[in-house]
């Protein structure tokens, strides 16, 4: 750790860079407060962590879900509850 | 091979659906089914229960299609059912513990505590079944409502606009509950990266194995 939690870099301290991590993530921040939120992790090792990690999170999440399909059989029942079972084409 | 013709739109295959094109029905039904069970299986924690939740967001769709007016977008729609759905079962099953009011009105989440970076690691070698199962975890140890905006937002890619209008809250709600949810995660999966667990390099073994 480089710095103290309440130490400014770029006028931000790692709390305010926490609490802006998903509004960068959605780029609902104005750009120079996006400018000053880059600074801080560059120069921050344990923002620069958590910054890191905050955007794998939400990455592992949604290839994660990717891969989650319903079954063949839920399928199929799925069709044939909705009367469409003969029209039910293999993915 | 490549598509040469347009797939048609969900406005469009509902406007045939409800002129009775059962074709268009089932490319709805293809279209969406995955997506659905997928935030079902999320929110209701077990494979019986997310099929239930699928069979009975379609027929109520279904059922309901005529009176849709496309004053809010297809998938919206079909993505409150399946969360109204979802709950309705929760609550039966006394599993839906509900602290909406003191979520919207705690105090910020305190600093990050686990700050090992395990981003580096490709997401291929993260991604085996402890984690996958860890993931969930992490996802069901959420409030419901931090853990339905995340699904919506995070997972089904819906805009925080369209999720303010799946589950009824405005938008400063969903994108402070979509912040504490995704804080909250990345925390517990920070927790369980941490290199003295042994499942993947720490980052003085990635150096080494970079040398």
């Amino acid at each position: 750790m480089n710095n103290k939690k309440n130490d400014l870099i770029a006028g931000m301290n790692c709390g305010d860079v926490s609490d802006h991590l998903s509004d960068y993530y959605d780029g609902d921040i104005p750009e120079e407060l996006c400018s000053k939120i880059e600074q801080h992790v560059e120069s921050c090792t344990d923002c620069y962590a958590v910054f890191n990690t905050f955007n794998k999170t939400i990455e592992l999440y949604k290839e994660e879900a990717e891969g989650v399909k319903v079954s063949d059989d839920a399928r199929h029942r799925l069709h044939t509850v909705l009367h469409l079972e003969d029209l039910l084409k293999d993915h | 091979m490549t598509d040469s013709m347009a797939k048609p739109s969900d406005t469009e295959l509902i406007e045939s659906a409800k002129s009775g094109d059962r074709n268009a029905m089932a490319a709805i039904v293809t279209r969406y089914e995955n997506r659905v069970y997928r935030l079902a299986i999320k929110m209701v924690k077990n494979q019986p229960d997310a099929e239930d939740v699928l069979q009975e967001t379609f027929i109520t769709v279904m059922r309901k299609l005529d009176s849709f007016k496309g004053d809010s977008a297809f998938g919206t729609w079909l993505f409150r059912v399946a969360t109204n759905q979802a709950l309705m079962l929760l609550r039966k099953r006394g599993r839906l513990q509900e602290r909406t009011k003191e979520i919207d009105t705690e105090d910020a989440p305190e600093l990050p505590a686990n700050t090992q970076d395990w981003s580096l690691n490709p997401t291929a070698s993260l991604m085996h079944r402890e984690t996958i199962r860890e993931m969930d975890e992490a996802i069901a140890r959420l409030p419901e409502s931090l853990r339905s905006v995340f699904l919506l937002r995070d997972v089904e890619g819906l805009s925080a606009t369209e999720t303010g209008e799946v589950l009824g809250i405005t938008i400063p709600a969903i994108k402070s509950r979509l912040h504490r949810a995704r804080l909250q995660l990345r925390e517990d999966l920070a927790g369980y990266f941490r290199p003295s667990k042994d499942k993947i390099a720490g980052p003085s073994e990635r150096q080494e194995d970079s040398e």
